[in-house]
């Protein structure tokens, strides 16, 4: 029973979602409070229908109950718990779910937190939100409900596929969804924006927190999955310019100018036209994302999803959504009011080139990622755009962005001067060349290496630089200083800390890249592997079992200058269920390094294909990650207004106060 | 009874929620207030004066460009004032019946054409009792018990050898039809039952060692059913289609029309037929179409799709067997068959990047990458 209603609670979301995508509309056209207000209503009946369907989904998966095919098709009665829950969302109709799920909770809370905003802006805003639920409760009901029953019912399920029995699936999808559908608030917000024809202040403000939330989670889903890729997938790799990852990049990137912009917006009440877009392009790439790794038009390591006859729909989904708000945009921006001029040398300016930078850089990722499959649409050709493409069109990108982050902070709104901001950066640039220098007197060459690290230690002391400005250390006292830097706001330090983890991530990328270490053989137990420094001692294989699969586990000894450190226990596993191995790679963190083992084939006579690497820093380019995801949050929580006013020309300031 | 009262239930405190605007008493609307945001701001440039966050002159001067907005808004506002409509009481009338209706027949409507409420009776799922009140996973594990006590008990290991084929547990089955060998000596039954979890485990694919046993299998017994029509199949994926087609009508020949087991013969011929007419329409007819080698419910799921359906078919099964390989490509066999897909295909520059990517993936093993060359010059689809 409780499967039946988790899905009549879905076919109820749908009603409601329909009402609610009309009568508010109709309420802020005709300035009628009663009907603006079931806007607010409908937003927390769907979130409410949704926790009944997904918690009675979530059920039947945690009871193994077979009768519904989903369960069916994804999970075992043996499988531990926690994969019973999570292959709710290992799968295309689950997740789905999911995804609505969180859109119904981002409803919820702009009906919740929404009650200084405009009464029909808001009533606005719900009804959009409203359409793309709509769009998406009808594609899950029609081409794939997760509550379609099987009778009679099966007597043990088809187990999930080994790759995603891993707490990575716990944590993975969920971020990647918060980020994903949190910027359709701000798609909402400017769509409502076109349709009311005005931009309020109040509209800047609200956008930038919710595109900051739903960044700090995309943030923090691409990192986890990059780490989640990397240890399980057995070769070391942690990004592969996979379709499927860089569906989850470009509305990262898309994101990180709208964060800009907005911000540009806020304080100064110019690019509101230019913001505007860049909101309603950050959620169309990020339905996009959802439509590659959905309909089966790539099949990847994320393939649990391949059925090219929901692409259609999908394509009707995006035409309408993505289709109709840019015909909007093109329609209603040239009647918005333009706000603030400023000077090409400004904080302003240098938030303007960072957008022209990252949307360039989407650009350049949407077009190796798209192109091919276009191709082949039109012509039936096959080609693959690999790794070589992004890295000779993107990493040019990056390093300008790179160069100008330490910048932007450091110009004044209006009108800067990027002297006196190039004397502020001296010690970033001396920073640079020692970082070069010890990465040169650790490791040696290659070049472009050292160069690129000196970036990195530029980036994150560049960073610092708006710090200790503000604050005066080596100025003044440094208590004084310590005291001062207490006081600054929070989205300072915010945004200190979310560059510098761009310089964290560079370094990471560069030490594994350029001085990681491999080697691959066949070995005996009893061999021993010698890999930078350490020594693997392979004392031989034992088998073992697992709730749902068996494993050969090889136990090897690490050794340091002959000292024993400890032990790492890779193994291989076998799910009988879907005959499927899995390779279970071991790590060993040494100081920010990692040492990797991944067992390969296992032969007849006892030898082993074993594959060691050695990656030094490797753990900086996720703990980058993090710190940027921290420096959102700081940002978030600071719950000052913000101004941005021009510092006055200083022969004025200084006549008025002389005055 | 309490089903429906339950969906009843849910459906009118959803109205009521929905619809609880029209029946409070409105509160006013709240207009555009850049005016409210603009002398926050005012607020707070004190605020952070007082503490000392910024210093006098930028206080001024973002007092000075806030002020600028504030004038301006509050304008706006006052032009804005004037036209305050009145409330159309028929207009929301018309809302609510639109709401109070439409609400619970689009959920009516939906639920009656993608609902079971027939399912919401107790559902028998693993965790249901059989006979002797034990659960599936129960009775498997007593007997698994029993048979570690008593290893040399041929019969129980014949009873759970069939069960475990039928949960897809191949590998246990294979041990459990071997076991049951050894003890109680083979016959074309046991033989064949080995067979068909080798088979399994192979996802579909007739392994040499399959027909090996097939062929033992036919040898006891040469009216084996499953034996005649897992080596008509392993014929077919060898390419001998002829062979394949001979084998299978002769099965039917001999058959009573109404046997259950005659239904995936008439399938797999119907398949072949389908793939014939597909060959003649294709542009070369030189090429055969069933290069990688389908499994067995590949064959019935092509079966019942028409020609470009069946392309795209292949090809996806291609792709899926590219995927395979790409997380795993410790498979020289496996590579060899996507190098001749593509061949099939006639798509030559994957073949020769599949070839490439090949050999670096089994670079570290010389046996594999020798195992891999031979594979490739062998013609395609000879036994694997």
């Amino acid at each position: 029973m409780i499967p039946e209603i988790g899905h009549y609670a879905l076919i109820l979301a749908l009603a409601v979602s329909l009402a609610q995508s009309i009568v508010p509309l109709v309420g802020a056209r005709t300035h009628d409070p009663v009907l603006m207000d079931v806007g607010t209503k409908g937003a927390y009946a769907q979130f409410i229908l949704m926790c009944v369907s997904f918690g009675a989904l979530a059920f039947a998966y945690g009871r193994s109950d077979f009768s519904v095919a989903s369960v069916f098709e994804n999970s075992h009665s043996l499988m531990p718990e926690i994969y019973k829950f999570t292959s709710l969302w290992g799968n295309h109709e689950g997740s789905m779910l999911l995804w609505v799920m969180i859109l119904a909770l981002f409803g919820a809370l702009v009906a919740a937190f929404g009650a200084n905003i405009p009464t029909s802006l808001k009533a606005t805003v719900l009804a959009v939100q409203s359409w793309i639920a709509a769009l998406f409760y009808l594609f899950i009901l029609i081409t794939s409900n997760p509550f379609t029953r099987l009778a009679p019912a099966p007597a043990q399920g088809r187990d999930l596929n080994p790759i995603l029995q891993d707490p990575g699936l716990a944590i993975h999808p969920p971020l990647l969804y918060v980020g994903y559908v949190g910027f359709s608030i701000s798609f909402s917000f400017a769509v409502a924006a076109l349709i009311e024809g005005r931009i309020d202040a109040a509209w800047a403000r609200w956008v930038r927190p919710w595109a900051l939330l739903a960044w700090i989670f995309l943030t923090l889903g691409i990192a986890m999955g990059s780490y989640w890729a990397y240890y399980t997938l057995g070769w070391g790799g942690w990004w592969f310019w996979d379709p499927v990852e860089n569906a989850s990049f470009m509305p990262w990137l898309a994101g990180t100018a709208l964060l800009h912009s907005a911000l540009v917006m806020e304080k100064r009440e110019a690019l509101k036209v230019w913001t505007i877009l860049l909101a309603i392009l950050t959620f169309s790439l990020s339905l996009i994302g959802t439509f590659i790794v959905r309909s089966g038009v790539l099949t990847s390591v994320h393939a649990f999803a391949s059925d090219p006859s929901r692409g259609v729909f999908i394509l009707v989904i995006l035409l309408l959504l993505i289709g109709g708000a840019l015909a909007l945009y093109a329609w209603r921006a040239p009647s918005l009011r333009q706000g603030g001029l400023f000077a090409p040398i400004s904080r302003e300016g240098s938030l303007v080139l960072n957008n022209l930078l990252l949307s360039t850089a989407t650009a350049t990722v949407f077009v190796g990622t798209l192109y091919p499959l276009a191709l082949e649409a039109l012509t039936g050709a096959k080609i693959s755009v690999g790794a070589p493409f992004f890295n000779l069109t993107f990493a040019p990108l990056f390093v300008p962005i790179l160069i100008a982050v330490p910048f932007g902070p450091l110009l004044a709104w209006k009108r800067g001067d990027i002297r006196a901001a190039t004397q502020r950066l001296t010690f970033a640039f001396v920073a640079a060349v020692v970082g070069a220098l010890i990465a040169f007197a650790l490791q040696g060459k290659p070049v472009v290496a050292l160069a690129a690290i000196g970036l990195g230690f530029y980036v994150i002391a560049g960073s610092i630089a708006e710090l200790i400005e503000r604050s005066g250390l080596f100025r003044v006292p440094v208590s004084t200083a310590f005291h001062r830097a207490r006081g600054l706001p929070r989205s300072t330090w915010g945004t200190m800390f979310a560059h510098a983890g761009l310089g964290l991530t560079l370094i990471g990328i560069v030490c594994e890249t350029a001085w990681g270490l491999e080697t691959i053989g066949a070995y005996k137990p009893g061999a021993t592997i010698p890999i930078g420094g350490y020594e693997l001692k392979y004392e031989g294989l034992s088998p073992r079992k697992g709730p749902n699969f068996t494993a050969d586990v090889a136990r090897m000894i690490v050794l340091r200058d002959g000292r024993e450190i400890g032990v790492m226990e890779p193994s291989k596993r076998a799910f009988s269920t879907r005959s499927m191995n899995t390779s279970e790679a071991a790590l060993m963190t040494r100081g920010l390094g990692q040492l990797y083992v991944a067992l390969g084939d296992i032969n007849a006579d006892k030898t082993t294909t074993v594959r060691v690497y050695w990656k030094p820093f490797v753990l900086l380019i996720w703990i980058g990650g993090l710190a940027m995801a921290f420096g959102g949050v700081l940002s978030l929580s600071d719950r000052r207004l913000r101004v941005g006013a021009p510092k006055m020309a200083r022969n004025r300031a200084q006549a008025e106060r002389t005055a | 009874m309490t089903f429906w009262l339950i969906l009843s239930g849910m459906t009118l405190a959803t109205l009521a929620f929905v619809a609880l605007p029209f029946l409070t008493r409105a509160r006013g609307e709240r207009r555009g207030d850049d005016v409210a945001v603009y002398k926050d701001q005012l607020a707070e440039i004190e605020r952070d004066l007082a503490a000392g966050r910024i210093a006098p002159e930028e206080a001024e001067a973002s007092r000075i460009e806030v002020s600028r907005r504030l004038l301006k808004a509050a304008d706006r506002e006052k032009a804005g004032e004037a036209e305050q409509p009145a409330i159309a009481r028929g207009r929301r009338t018309a809302a609510i019946a639109f709401v109070i209706l439409a609400l619970p027949a689009v959920a009516a409507a939906f639920y009656y054409r993608l609902g079971a409420p027939w399912e919401a009776l107790p559902q028998t799922t693993a965790e249901a009792k059989g006979p002797g009140g034990l659960t599936l996973a129960e009775m498997i594990a007593k007997v698994e018990a029993h048979v570690r006590d008593n290893p040399n008990d041929g019969r129980s290991y014949e009873v759970l050898a069939p069960v475990y084929m039928r949960l897809g547990r191949f590998d246990d089955a294979i041990a459990a039809w071997g076991k049951v060998i050894e003890i109680l000596g083979d016959s074309s039954i046991r033989e064949a039952g080995l067979g068909e979890a080798l088979v399994g485990k192979a996802q579909g694919d007739v392994t040499p060692e399959a027909r090996k046993v097939f062929d033992k299998a036919l040898s006891l017994d040469k009216n084996s059913v499953p034996a005649r029509y897992y080596l008509a199949l392993a014929a077919f994926q060898d390419g001998k289609r002829d062979d394949a087609r001979k084998m299978w009508n002769d099965m039917l020949a001999g058959a009573q029309q109404d046997a259950a087991w005659t239904t995936p013969v008439r399938r797999a011929l119907a398949e072949l037929d389908a793939q014939d007419a597909a060959r003649d329409v294709a542009k070369d007819p030189a090429k055969p179409q069933a290069a990688p080698g389908p499994t067995a419910s590949d064959v019935e799921a092509a079966s019942k799709m028409d020609t470009g359906d069946r392309n795209a078919f292949i090809r996806s099964m291609v792709a899926r067997l590219a995927d395979k390989l790409k997380q795993n490509g410790d498979d020289p066999e496996g590579w060899a068959r996507l190098v001749h897909a593509y061949g099939v295909l006639g798509e030559a520059d994957k073949a020769q990047a599949a070839t490439a990517d090949a050999r670096k993936a089994l670079g570290g093993d010389v046996a594999k990458l020798v195992r891999f060359e031979d594979a490739l010059k062998a013609p395609s689809g000879a036994p694997r």
